[in-house]
């Protein structure tokens, strides 16, 4: 028997192979069902950001407000709606199967991973930053005389991000190992593909 | 993103795309369960050379479907549909692979059951299939990819275009492959 004879038999024998009837209803049903779940928690995290947009500008436009108040909340305002548009922009890009070769959608892959990896430690660090700041300002409030209400509002941030910096940290941790063990994946299939 | 880390991540330079042509007009498009129905046990077997567990199986299969129905109004008929559904297929197979650690690390670390040894009371033909299909399995990934779309029957120029590959690679990887699997198939006779 010839070489491609052989082959022939070969891929008779493989597509001979018994395959499952694919329920095109039930398929349906699985689609509508992740589409809703999606649309639901971007629905929540875009109502949830606003809301605390319109309480930040709520506060920063008060009448007794004074210019400190306004920019600090103004600024939170902002960054809250800055900060839902990139996890927006994050997550629209679903892997396009239609126009990508395999090695290129790894690409891409690759990228995002070292963005999150990027967004992740940098918001840890910014945080930080932010929170050591803040104490830099109390502890000037508290030596230049400043108003009992301000100095108490500052105190109360600090105290309450005393809990959630060490929480932040931890979930960025997580996170940002999560994408390192994902680049090694992503970095290992790429090699594999790319054997001959 | 620092320089240093785009530098790293970078892709290597590819070849200026073609411009793409206009998807296929929504009334011409073909349904999903003609498609399902023409093309489902192909993405089956596909599946199947991912996968040996069955219900693993049966999860990448409808990841796969789930994929070919999402894609379909971005068919632009500039490859055949049959080429369109099989690197949707692969694409849909990596990002599973990429995604569980599991998938990976059996990618990586598995040893496949040597395709000679079947059981004894098997019928001949389902012998020589099973020992195909873990033989199809224990290739390398790029191999496989290659191997599998050719056993479907696509001709080397389908598969570079399934694959995002040069029709010269393909024939490389075919033609390994091809030893390969004689020499493991040799072994089992």
């Amino acid at each position: 028997m010839s070489a491609n004879q052989d082959w022939a038999a070969l891929s008779a024998d493989w597509r001979s192979q018994e395959s499952p009837g694919i329920d095109v209803e039930a398929l349906r049903a699985e689609a509508t069902r992740r589409g809703r779940t999606l649309r639901r928690v971007l629905a929540l995290e875009i109502v949830f950001s606003a809301l605390v947009a319109v309480m930040c500008a709520y506060i920063a436009l008060q009448p007794g407000a004074d210019g400190f108040e306004r920019w600090l909340f103004g600024g939170l305002g902002v960054f809250m709606v800055v900060y839902q548009a990139y996890m927006v922009w994050l997550r629209r890009r679903e892997w396009s199967e239609a126009g990508l070769d395999a090695s290129a959608l790894l690409e891409v892959e690759l990228r995002r991973c070292a963005t999150t990896q990027h967004y992740w430690r940098l918001g840890m660090w910014l945080s930080l930053a932010i929170w050591v700041g803040l104490f830099g300002l109390w502890l000037h409030a508290l030596q230049a005389g400043w108003p009992d209400q301000r100095v108490g509002g500052l105190m109360g941030g600090l105290l309450a991000n005393m809990l959630l910096m060490p929480a932040l940290g931890v979930y960025g941790l997580w996170r940002s190992r999560q994408a390192r063990a994902r680049c090694q994946r992503l970095h290992a299939l790429r090699e594999l593909l790319g054997a001959a | 993103m620092p320089a240093a880390l785009a530098a790293r991540y970078a892709p290597p330079p590819r070849p200026a795309p073609e411009p793409a042509a206009p998807p296929v007009a929504a009334a011409d498009r073909p349904r999903i369960e003609d498609v399902l129905r023409e093309h489902g046990p192909m993405l089956s077997r596909i599946a199947g050379s991912y996968e040996s567990e069955p219900a693993r199986r049966d999860d990448l299969l409808q990841e796969i479907t789930l994929a070919v129905w999402k894609a379909l109004p971005a068919w632009r008929g500039d490859a055949s549909l049959r080429t369109f559904t099989a690197r949707v297929a692969h694409n849909r197979a990596i990002d599973h692979l990429a995604r569980e650690r599991k998938a990976m690390g059996e990618e990586l670390d598995e040893a496949h059951p040597d395709p000679g040894a079947s059981p004894v009371h098997h019928a001949e033909a389902q012998q020589r299939r099973a020992g195909l299909v873990a033989a199809v399995r224990r290739l390398p990934l790029g191999q496989r990819q290659v191997v599998v779309l050719a056993l479907e029957g696509f001709a080397l120029k389908e598969i570079g275009q399934a694959l995002g590959l040069e029709e010269n690679t393909v024939a490389q990887r075919l033609s390994r492959a091809r030893r390969q699997l004689n020499d493991w198939l040799g072994e089992g006779a």
